[in-house]
C-alpha cells in the first residue's frame, strides 16, 4: 500500500490547534463500560479499583471513551443486556447458578457479548482448583457443545492494540488463554493469571498486589492485556484485516516480553 | 400441358446387356466382312457389304422385337427461384450517387420475372425470395424458409446476416413445381457456412441435392474504400468499480488508394451517449489496427456502449464506422469502506454485521488512539498502522460502493483536501452513510464542508465550547409517514406490523442535533420530543439522493442496542437491527430489487415489448397505477446522420391486479434507445429506465466488399454460371421440364411380319451367291 500522504496516529505529535473536538460520548450510557459479574456477592474493592484503573488507562492511551467505574451485575440481571463486556473475577469455588441465570448469560453471549473469566487462584496450577473447576463447569453449562480451547499465540487478541507476546497478570500461572469461539468470535475468554489483580489499587492509590515473577514490567503487560481485551470486545478481528497484516507482520519478530 | 407422342419400344424381355451384346456382335460381323472383302473391287465389295448389312439388320429386328407405342405425356410445372440478398451490406452503393446494391439486385430480379419463363416452357414460374429472417437456427431444426417477395415490391436492406448456404438449402419444396434453377443475386458477403471457410460436406451435399443449377450474379465490387469499426472484444459482463478493457478492431479498407495513409482519425468510446474516452489513431497501410480502451464502470446495470471512428470522405458506408453493444455491469460484492472515529459498541455490532454478510467486502479503518497521550511504548509494541488517507479518499475511493463515516471527525487527519473527492464520489453514484456520535455531524465539524451539502440534514448547530451539539437523553425515535413504508425502516412486510416492531425497539442513548432536514430529503424517523430550527420534529434517520448517489444520516451511535438488547426478542429469522442495516446497504447501493417501479425490455419479442411492474412502499403489487413512458434515442456521435431523438413512446396505461403493464414499442430504426417509465407509487413519483439496442448491422458491414470468388465457387458446385451484374440474366440455362406419361395405347408389334425373316434370308443368300460368282469361296 502506497502511503504518499498519511496521517499517522501512532506518531502524530503535532496537530492543528483546536482540531480535536474535546467531547465525550453521547451521554454516560453511551460509553463503553465493563460489567463485573458477581456470583458470590458485590464486587470487591480490588475488582472495582482494577476496572477503574483499566478505564483510566484506556481513556489515556486509546481513543475510547470508557465509563470510569465498573457496573456490578448479577447473572440474571435484566440490565445484563446493556453491557456486552462482562468480567467474572475471583478465586475459590463458585456457587452453582440457577438455570434461568445460565440461560440469560448464554443469551447475552450469543447476542454478541463477551465474558472474560479471570481466575485469581494462588499457587501452582493444579487440575483441581476450585475456581478453575467451577468456571469450566459454568462454561460447559453455557455451551454444552462448545469447550474452552487454548487461544493460539497468533490470535488477533494479542494484537488488537498492543502487540503482546503472551497473557500476563498478577501471576503467570498459565502461558496461554483459553476461549470459547462462537460464530468466529470469542464469547468466553479465560485467564488463570489474575489480570485484574495486577491492576488493583488500595485505598491510598498504591498497587494492591505485587506482581510475580516479572515485577512492574509484567504489570504493564497485564494492563496491556486488559486493554487488548476491551479493544477486542469493541473491534473484534479488525486487526486481522488484510490491510493490517503486512504491517504488523514486520513487527512480529520483536514482540516485547516482561 | 399434355402432348401425344408415338415411339418405338422393344418387346423382348431380355436384359439390356443381351441387347448390347447383340449390337456389338452385329457390328463385329460387318467389320469382319469388310476386312474379308478388302481384295474385291470397290463396287462389288460395297454390294456384298450392303446385302450382309441388310441381313444382319433384319436379324436384329427379329432379335429386339420392336413395336409402336402411342403415349400421352404431361410436362411437369417448374419454377426458377430468384434469391435476393437483402442484408445490410446490400444497402451500400459502390460510389456516391450510385444505386445501392439491393436496388440493382431488384432490378435484375424483376427482369428475371419478365424474361426467364419465356420460351416453350409456358408452365414455368419465377419466384422471388429474400433471405430467411432467422439469423440462427437450432441445431437439427429445419431451416426457416426464405421469405417470398412478390414481384415488383421493393425490399429494404434490413435483412438478417447473410447466410447464403442456409438460404439456398431452405428454399421451399413440395409445392408441386420442380426446381429448374436458382438465380442468386448477392454481394457474396456471407456470414454463414459459406463465408466461414471451405464448403463443408453437408453444404456440398445439400446444394447438389437441389438438382438444379445455381447461377450467381455478384452485385458489388471486391475492392472498396472504407473505414470499419470491426469487432469490439469485451467480456460478457463486468464488475462495477473494476477496470474493464475494450479491444477495438479498426479496419481501413483501400486506405492506400484513398490516400488515407498517415491521416489521424479520432476513435471514440461512449457510454449511453456520453463520451468517456477518445483516442487518435493514425491510419497505416496495415488493413487492421487494434485500439484499446480502459474504463472503470461506477454503477451497476446494463449500459449501451458504442465505439465510433469519424467518417472520412469517399467511404463506401459510414454504417460500419459505429459499433454498438450492451454490457451488463454487475456487483461482485458490496465493497464498503468503514471509517470510525473511535471504537464503540455501535461500531462493533455494525462491523460484525458487515463481516457476517458474505456479499460485503469490508475495508475498515478505526481510530484507535488519540495523539493527546504520549504513549510510553515504542511503535513496534503497538498494533497501529498509518491512516492511508490519500489512498482511501482519493486514489481508491471509486472502488467502494459505500463509505460509512461512523462517529468520525476528519479534522485531526488533515482531510479537508479529500472532502471534495468524497463529495464528487457521491455525486457520481457512490453512497455515503454518516452515523452519529459526538464526532459526527456538527461534532465532526462538517458544517460548511462539501460533505454537509450531501447530507439529508443541515448542520450549523452551535454548542458550548468543548462539547458536541448532542442531546444525551435516551429516547425512542418515531417513524414518519414515509418511514412507515420506506424499505430502510420497513421491518416487516405489513406496514402496521413494521411500525409496531419499530416502536418496540430498545431506546437509543442520544441524538445529534441538526438544524433541519433538507427540503429534498426523506425523513424516516424523528425524535419524539426535540424540535429542529423549523419547530419540526428533529430528524434522526433521513435519506437523500445527492447527484447520482445516495446518502443516509443516522443521528445516533446506539442502534447497536436494537441488536444486543433487542436480540432477546427478535422478530423472525431476521432481527430488526439486521433488517434495518441490510436494507440500508441495499438502498444506498441502489439494489434493483428495492425499486418500486421496474421496466424491462423483452428483446425476444418483435417488435420489442416493454414490461413494467409496480409495487408499493410495502413492496406489494400496485393495481391501477398510472404509468407513463418516454422514449429517447441515444444520439449518435458527431459526424453521423441525425435521427429523430424522440420516437413515439408507448401509450400510457394502468397496471393490472398483479401490478403489471405491457406495451409494444413499435418498429424502431436501428440505434440505441432509453425507455423511461414514470409512475406515482406510495405518494411519490418514481421512475425506472432501461436501455436497449435495436438492430445491429455491425457484423454485416464489418467487411462490405463483394466476394465474387465465393459466388463463383457456389455456381461451379451446382453446375451454374457465375456472372457479374453487368452481364444480366439472359441466356442462363435451366433444367428442362420433366415429362410424365399420363396415358398410353397398346403396343403394335413390327417384328411379327414375315417380311423381316424373308429379308434376312434373302439378303444373306444373295450375298453368298454373288460372293461365289465373284470368286469368293
Amino acid at each position: 500500500m502506497r502511503l504518499a500522504r498519511t496521517a499517522l496516529f501512532a506518531l502524530a505529535l503535532s496537530l492543528p490547534a483546536g482540531a480535536i473536538h474535546d467531547a465525550s460520548a453521547m451521554g454516560e450510557a453511551d460509553r463503553a463500560d465493563v460489567g463485573i459479574l458477581g456470583l458470590v456477592g458485590p464486587p470487591t474493592t480490588d475488582e472495582l479499583s482494577a476496572i477503574e484503573r483499566l478505564a483510566w488507562e484506556l481513556e489515556k492511551r486509546t481513543s475510547l471513551t470508557v465509563a470510569p467505574q465498573a457496573v456490578p451485575l448479577a447473572p440474571g440481571d435484566a440490565a445484563l443486556r446493556r453491557h456486552p463486556l462482562l468480567v467474572l473475577h475471583g478465586a475459590g469455588p463458585l456457587p452453582p447458578l440457577p438455570e434461568r441465570s445460565v440461560d440469560a448469560l448464554r443469551a447475552h453471549l450469543e447476542a454478541g457479548g463477551l465474558l472474560f473469566i479471570d481466575g485469581a487462584d494462588n499457587g501452582p496450577v493444579s487440575v483441581d482448583e476450585p475456581f478453575d473447576r467451577d468456571a469450566r463447569a459454568l462454561v460447559r453449562r453455557l455451551f454444552p457443545r462448545g469447550a474452552l480451547t487454548p487461544l493460539p499465540a497468533q490470535h488477533v487478541l494479542y494484537k488488537t492494540f498492543y502487540l503482546l507476546g503472551g497473557p500476563h497478570g498478577r501471576r503467570t500461572r498459565s502461558a496461554q488463554l483459553e476461549a470459547v469461539i462462537l460464530d468466529g468470535r470469542i464469547a468466553v475468554l479465560y485467564s488463570r493469571n489474575d489480570v485484574l489483580g495486577a491492576l488493583a489499587r488500595d485505598r491510598l492509590g498504591a498497587w494492591a498486589h505485587t506482581v510475580e515473577p516479572g515485577g512492574e514490567p509484567q504489570r504493564e503487560q497485564a494492563l496491556r492485556l486488559g486493554i487488548n481485551v476491551v479493544m477486542y470486545a469493541l473491534c473484534l478481528d479488525y486487526k486481522d484485516d488484510q490491510v493490517h497484516v503486512k504491517e504488523l507482520l514486520k513487527r512480529g519478530r520483536r514482540l516485547p516480553t516482561p | 400441358m399434355t402432348n401425344d407422342v408415338t415411339r418405338i419400344v422393344a418387346q423382348t424381355a431380355m436384359p439390356r446387356v443381351a441387347g448390347a451384346a447383340a449390337l456389338v456382335t452385329a457390328a463385329l460381323v460387318l467389320a469382319i466382312s469388310a476386312w474379308a472383302l478388302r481384295a474385291l473391287p470397290l463396287r462389288r465389295r460395297g454390294a456384298l457389304l450392303a446385302l450382309r448389312a441388310i441381313g444382319v439388320g433384319a436379324a436384329l429386328v427379329l432379335f429386339f422385337q420392336p413395336a409402336l407405342r402411342s403415349e400421352r405425356l404431361s410436362t411437369m410445372p417448374s419454377r426458377i427461384a430468384v434469391l435476393v440478398d437483402d442484408s445490410a451490406s446490400m444497402s451500400l452503393p459502390e460510389r456516391e450517387g450510385e444505386k445501392p446494391r439491393l436496388e440493382r439486385a431488384l432490378q435484375l430480379a424483376n427482369e428475371a420475372v419478365g424474361k426467364l419463363p419465356l420460351g416453350d416452357h409456358v408452365d414455368r414460374r419465377v419466384d422471388l425470395f429474400t433471405l430467411p429472417r432467422t439469423a440462427t437456427r437450432a441445431s437439427g431444426a429445419e431451416p426457416e424458409l426464405p421469405i417470398a417477395l412478390p414481384a415488383g415490391v421493393p425490399a429494404r436492406a434490413e435483412g438478417p446476416l447473410t447466410r447464403l448456404g442456409e438460404a439456398l438449402l431452405g428454399l421451399p419444396r413440395g409445392d408441386g413445381r420442380d426446381l429448374a434453377g436458382v438465380v442468386l443475386l448477392s454481394d457474396g458477403a456471407d456470414h454463414g457456412r459459406l463465408g466461414a471457410s471451405e464448403l463443408d460436406d453437408r453444404t456440398r451435399d445439400g446444394l447438389r441435392a437441389l438438382g438444379a443449377p445455381v447461377h450467381t450474379i455478384t452485385i458489388g465490387e471486391a475492392t472498396v474504400r472504407d473505414l470499419v469499426v470491426g469487432g469490439v472484444a469485451h467480456d460478457d459482463f463486468a464488475f462495477v468499480r473494476t477496470p474493464i478493457s475494450f479491444e477495438v478492431e479498426l479496419r481501413a479498407l483501400g486506405a492506400a488508394r484513398a490516400g488515407w495513409v498517415g491521416r489521424s482519425v479520432p476513435v471514440q468510446l461512449r457510454r449511453d451517449g456520453m463520451v468517456i474516452a477518445t483516442q487518435s489513431v493514425t491510419i497505416t497501410r496495415e488493413p487492421t489496427q487494434k485500439v484499446s480502451f480502459r474504463h472503470v464502470p461506477e454503477r451497476v446495470g446494463e449500459f449501451i456502449f458504442d465505439v465510433s471512428v469519424l467518417p472520412l470522405p469517399g467511404e463506401l458506408t459510414i454504417g460500419n464506422n459505429l459499433a454498438r453493444f450492451s454490457l451488463r455491469i454487475v456487483r461482485d460484492r458490496v465493497r464498503i469502506l468503514h471509517v470510525c472515529g473511535r471504537p464503540s459498541w455501535d461500531e462493533r455490532f455494525l462491523r460484525s454485521l458487515f463481516k457476517r454478510d458474505p456479499n460485503v467486502d469490508l475495508v475498515s479503518f478505526f481510530i484507535l488512539r488519540t495523539p493527546a497521550y504520549i504513549e510510553p511504548a515504542s511503535p513496534d509494541e503497538l498494533a497501529l498502522i498509518p491512516f492511508p488517507t490519500q489512498e482511501l479518499f482519493q486514489e481508491s475511493l471509486d472502488t467502494f460502493d459505500l463509505v460509512v463515516l461512523q462517529n468520525f471527525n476528519y479534522k485531526p487527519y488533515e482531510m479537508e483536501m479529500y472532502l471534495p473527492y468524497l463529495a464528487r464520489y457521491v455525486e457520481q453514484g457512490g453512497a455515503l452513510a454518516m452515523l452519529g456520535g459526538e464526532l459526527s455531524f456538527d461534532g465532526g465539524l462538517y458544517a460548511g464542508t462539501p460533505i454537509e451539502a450531501l447530507l439529508p440534514v443541515e448542520l450549523g448547530v452551535t454548542a458550548k465550547v468543548g462539547t458536541a451539539p448532542i442531546d444525551a437523553r435516551a429516547y425512542r425515535p418515531k417513524l414518519t409517514a414515509p418511514g412507515r413504508t420506506h424499505p430502510l425502516t420497513a421491518l416487516a412486510l405489513d406496514v402496521d406490523e413494521s411500525a409496531r416492531i419499530f416502536g418496540a425497539l430498545p431506546a437509543l442513548d442520544g441524538v445529534n442535533l441538526v438544524r433541519r432536514a433538507r427540503p429534498d430529503a426523506t425523513v424516516l424517523a424523528v425524535h419524539p420530543t426535540l424540535l429542529d430550527d423549523d419547530k419540526q420534529p428533529l430528524p434522526v434517520i433521513a435519506v437523500r439522493d445527492a447527484g447520482r448517489g445516495r446518502v443516509l444520516s443516522v443521528g445516533s451511535d446506539s442502534t447497536w442496542r436494537w441488536s444486543f438488547e433487542g436480540g432477546a426478542h427478535g422478530e423472525g429469522p431476521r432481527r430488526p437491527y439486521e433488517r434495518f442495516w441490510e436494507s440500508a446497504i441495499r438502498w444506498l447501493v441502489r439494489d434493483p430489487s428495492l425499486s418500486l417501479l421496474r421496466v424491462e425490455i423483452d428483446r425476444t419479442s418483435s417488435p420489442p415489448l416493454a414490461r413494467v411492474s409496480a409495487v408499493g412502499p410495502d413492496y406489494r403489487p400496485v393495481a391501477g397505477a398510472k404509468v407513463s413512458f418516454s422514449l429517447q434515442r441515444i444520439e449518435d456521435p458527431d459526424g453521423f446522420p441525425r435521427n429523430a431523438l424522440h420516437p413515439p413512446a408507448p401509450s400510457d396505461g394502468t397496471t393490472t391486479e398483479a401490478g403489471k403493464l405491457e406495451r409494444t414499442l413499435g418498429t424502431l430504426p436501428d440505434g440505441a434507445y432509453r425507455l423511461r417509465a414514470l409512475a406515482t407509487l406510495g405518494g411519490r413519483p418514481v421512475e425506472d429506465e432501461e436501455l436497449f439496442l435495436v438492430g445491429n448491422a455491425g457484423d454485416e458491414l464489418a467487411d462490405p466488399a463483394a466476394r465474387p470468388a465465393l459466388m463463383a465457387k457456389l455456381a461451379a458446385l451446382t453446375g451454374g454460371k457465375a456472372r457479374e451484374s453487368s452481364d444480366g440474366i439472359s441466356g442462363l440455362p435451366f433444367n428442362a421440364p420433366r415429362e410424365v406419361r399420363i396415358a398410353a395405347s397398346d403396343d403394335r408389334p413390327i417384328w411379327t411380319s414375315p417380311f423381316w425373316l424373308l429379308l434376312c434370308f434373302g439378303a444373306l443368300t444373295a450375298a453368298w451367291a454373288l460372293g461365289r460368282r465373284w470368286g469368293r469361296r
